[in-house]
């Protein structure tokens, strides 16, 4: 870094500071060093196990964890304090290369002719227009456009581009980039994750936040009417269904069915299907056979207190054990016989005796669980912006990667003794073919000399 | 004949292709005639890969279960071996670089081989997987990481080429290679940041959290900075050559560890 060779101390070591400041913000250098310094940022985010209470590593036992926990977050490193450092760092030093960078690239859009890649001089003994002609329909060929032309006493000069939106590739992929951070922010601010556990039947308008877990309101009351589970027959999942309502003022204002991979949006506040559990029984199916032969089923809700049919008996369920044991899913019912006391009976869905009360055979076919789904609500302002970000960074990346800037310029001095030609061009890309091509064209030109 | 019996005859396929190759590079100097029956080998190998991949498509819809042969880890391999096969034969095309596809089958067939190690069945789709926004997801991602795995094998060229002047003799020119090492990441860079951005809007669709820093993805824009470092080191440091082509070397390692190495900690991505 140059430093001030002026001796006046003061003012020019802070001029000199200021500079290695801005030197800092637009070098990409600086750039280099913080996209490795993020990447091994976020490798320590997936090795240290993330989302642990500072109280829990305090307990386990190790003070150095506590203390990097205590200081550096490292149990939290996408929220840390440096995470965020560095991403700011980054988003300042792609906003200062821009700042650097912008003034030329709109210097490069205004003009035709620049900076050169390569330069060809070639030498006539014509001076006539008909080595005007001749070299201005060549390159139009190249180009495949006309050029500019500049005429002055014995000085021409014709000047083409082609495709100067490659220029625009550049700044849309880097604001692009700053755009998805401040989207990511906005979100960060202003935006809310929570969840929520439904039974079917039920409503509710408060939810849980993440990570925090304080309860907070939606401006909507969810009702849950129905949850379906649908498998495949193989066993695996295929569908999760919560079929619910939103209403406000005890008005329904939206109603629809929330799955994986299809939410329900309400007010920029979306639903998505998350989890579910069984938390009770809907109904209970059990059969019943009597000596005589004769078979019956009941389907019964798990409060309801049923007559044993041929035998002079009640039962009643008690508890339902979803499927622990090897038998698979068991019931505990209670018998009230008439002139016995009640007893207690546990029987299983896969159990291989039936159970046998005052002579009639009864089995436990199955049941109806009761859900509760789990929706995950969340709020993102900045989710738009974010997409805004990823649209600009991928157009920039198609104009970088299939259009190219190519730039050229024939200038023509005549004088007494012949003229002057100097071609020059400029390709972003391909620059060898490039100037294969327009070396190829030109030196097929009889009349031109080449000159060193 | 099914795909999976397909899949076996692609991987012995191109395990006799690199042992042939191998013997004719070594035993005959002279080898443009020979090196013209392997590129087409090459070609017919990998239109049979073609055949296999939508073999098991139109299987799947046999079954009633259809789906594009891209959701679980069986199928991301065999795709992956595919899209690294295209990426050797585009670039032996543009550059002329039969030794970058000699390195570069083994891949293939390690990939394609280590297929026989799981589950091949087709599997119906879980309801997180049902979304188009997987085919998008899944194919620009390994599209991507087989541009870096082309670029991967370059620079291993490059490094030997830079370590013996023996080595240099028998390998293509190192302004070839380096050329290599950095046209694959430039086409790979914006196909992973396509498949970061398709897997984000997925994401948000299905759990409503476009990030929310999971193994999978943090390692994917682990891949994405390091790949980004190479670009601006490259492109704007003047880095090339031996330095560069560490960097390509170091990119996909962490594209490996985001493929195969984050399967061993929980999170959203545990289909793959």
């Amino acid at each position: 870094m140059k430093k001030s060779k002026s001796t006046e101390t003061g003012s020019s070591e802070s001029v000199s500071i200021l500079f290695e400041i801005k030197a800092f913000f637009t070098s990409v250098r600086t750039t280099v060093f913080l996209l490795f310094a993020i990447a091994f940022g976020a490798i320590l985010g997936t090795i240290i196990p993330q989302g642990e209470t500072l109280d829990r590593i305090a307990i386990s036992g190790n003070p150095f964890l506590y203390r990097l926990a205590l200081i550096f977050d490292i149990n939290n490193v996408f929220r840390s304090w440096w995470f965020t450092v560095l991403l700011t760092l980054l988003t300042l030093n792609i906003l200062g290369c821009l700042f650097r960078r912008l003034p030329l690239i709109f210097q490069d859009w205004r003009s035709r002719d620049t900076k050169s890649s390569f330069t060809l001089h070639f030498r006539s003994i014509l001076g006539s227009q008909e080595l005007k002609d001749k070299l201005m329909s060549v390159g139009q060929t190249i180009m495949g456009s006309s050029p500019k032309v500049s005429e002055a006493p014995d000085q021409t000069h014709y000047s083409w581009d082609r495709q100067k939106i490659y220029l625009l590739g550049f700044p849309l992929i880097h604001v692009g980039i700053i755009v998805i951070l401040l989207g990511s922010m906005v979100g960060a601010y202003w935006g809310f994750k929570g969840h929520v556990m439904i039974a079917e039947g039920d409503s509710t308008n408060k939810f849980s936040l993440i990570p925090s877990n304080e309860t907070r309101k939606t401006p909507f009351t969810i009702i849950v009417d129905s949850f379906k589970l649908v498998k495949y027959p193989t066993g695996e999942p295929k569908e999760f269904r919560s079929d619910v309502r939103l209403s406000q003022n005890g008005k329904d204002v939206v109603s629809g069915s929330i799955l994986v991979n299809h939410p329900l949006t309400y007010e920029g506040i979306s639903l998505f299907q998350s989890d579910y559990r069984v938390v009770g029984i809907k109904n209970i199916k059990l059969s019943f056979k009597t000596k005589e032969g004769s078979s019956s089923e009941k389907v019964f809700d798990p409060h309801q207190e049923i007559d044993i049919p041929g035998a002079d008996a009640k039962l009643k369920t008690l508890s339902l054990d979803p499927g622990t044991m090897a038998q698979g899913t068991g019931i505990q019912l209670n018998i009230i016989g008439n002139t016995d006391k009640p007893k207690l009976i546990s029987i299983y869905q896969k159990d291989q005796k039936t159970l046998d009360i005052n002579g009639v055979q009864i089995r436990f076919l199955g049941f109806t669980p009761l859900y509760a789904t789990g929706l995950q609500i969340g709020y993102d302002p900045g989710v738009r912006v974010v997409w805004l970000g990823c649209s600009m960074l991928v157009f920039g990346f198609i104009l970088t990667l299939f259009t190219n800037l190519q730039k050229l310029s024939i200038e023509l001095n005549s004088s007494k003794t012949g003229t002057n030609v100097t071609i020059s061009g400029r390709s972003r890309k391909l620059r060898k073919e490039f100037r294969q091509k327009v070396e190829g064209e030109f030196l097929g030109i009889s009349e031109l000399e080449k000159q060193n | 004949m099914g795909n999976i019996e397909l899949n076996t005859y692609l991987a012995f396929g191109y395990l006799l292709w690199i042992i042939g190759y191998l013997i004719t590079f070594v035993v005959i100097r002279e080898r443009t005639s020979l090196s013209r029956f392997f590129w087409l080998a090459l070609i017919v190998l990998w239109i049979l890969h073609t055949v296999s991949i939508g073999l098991r498509w139109v299987e799947s819809y046999q079954l009633g279960i259809g789906h594009a042969p891209l959701s679980n880890l069986y199928e991301s391999l065999v795709f992956f071996s595919w899209s690294v096969a295209l990426a050797l034969i585009v670039v032996w095309r543009r550059f002329g670089t039969d030794l970058v596809a000699l390195l570069g089958v083994p891949i293939v067939f390690l990939i394609l081989a280590s297929t026989f190690l799981i589950d091949p069945s087709i599997r119906p789709l879980i309801p997180a997987l049902q979304s188009n926004w997987l085919v998008a997801h899944v194919f620009t991602c390994f599209l991507g990481y087989s541009g870096f795995a082309v670029s991967f094998v370059a620079a291993l060229l490059l490094l030997l080429a830079k370590s013996s002047d023996k080595a240099a003799n028998l390998l293509p020119r190192k302004a070839i290679l380096d050329e290599i090492v950095y046209r694959s990441i430039m086409i790979g860079f914006p196909l992973l940041t396509l498949g970061i951005i398709t897997g984000a809007a997925w994401a948000e669709h299905a759990w409503g959290t476009y990030w929310s820093w999971d193994p999978k993805e943090t390692w994917s824009l682990v891949t994405w900075l390091v790949y980004a470092g190479f670009l601006h080191a490259r492109l704007s440091r003047g880095w090339s050559g031996g330095r560069t082509a560490l960097l390509s070397v170091i990119g996909f390692c962490a594209v490996m560890f985001t493929y195969f190495g984050v399967n061993y900690l929980p999170g959203l991505h545990s289909y793959f």
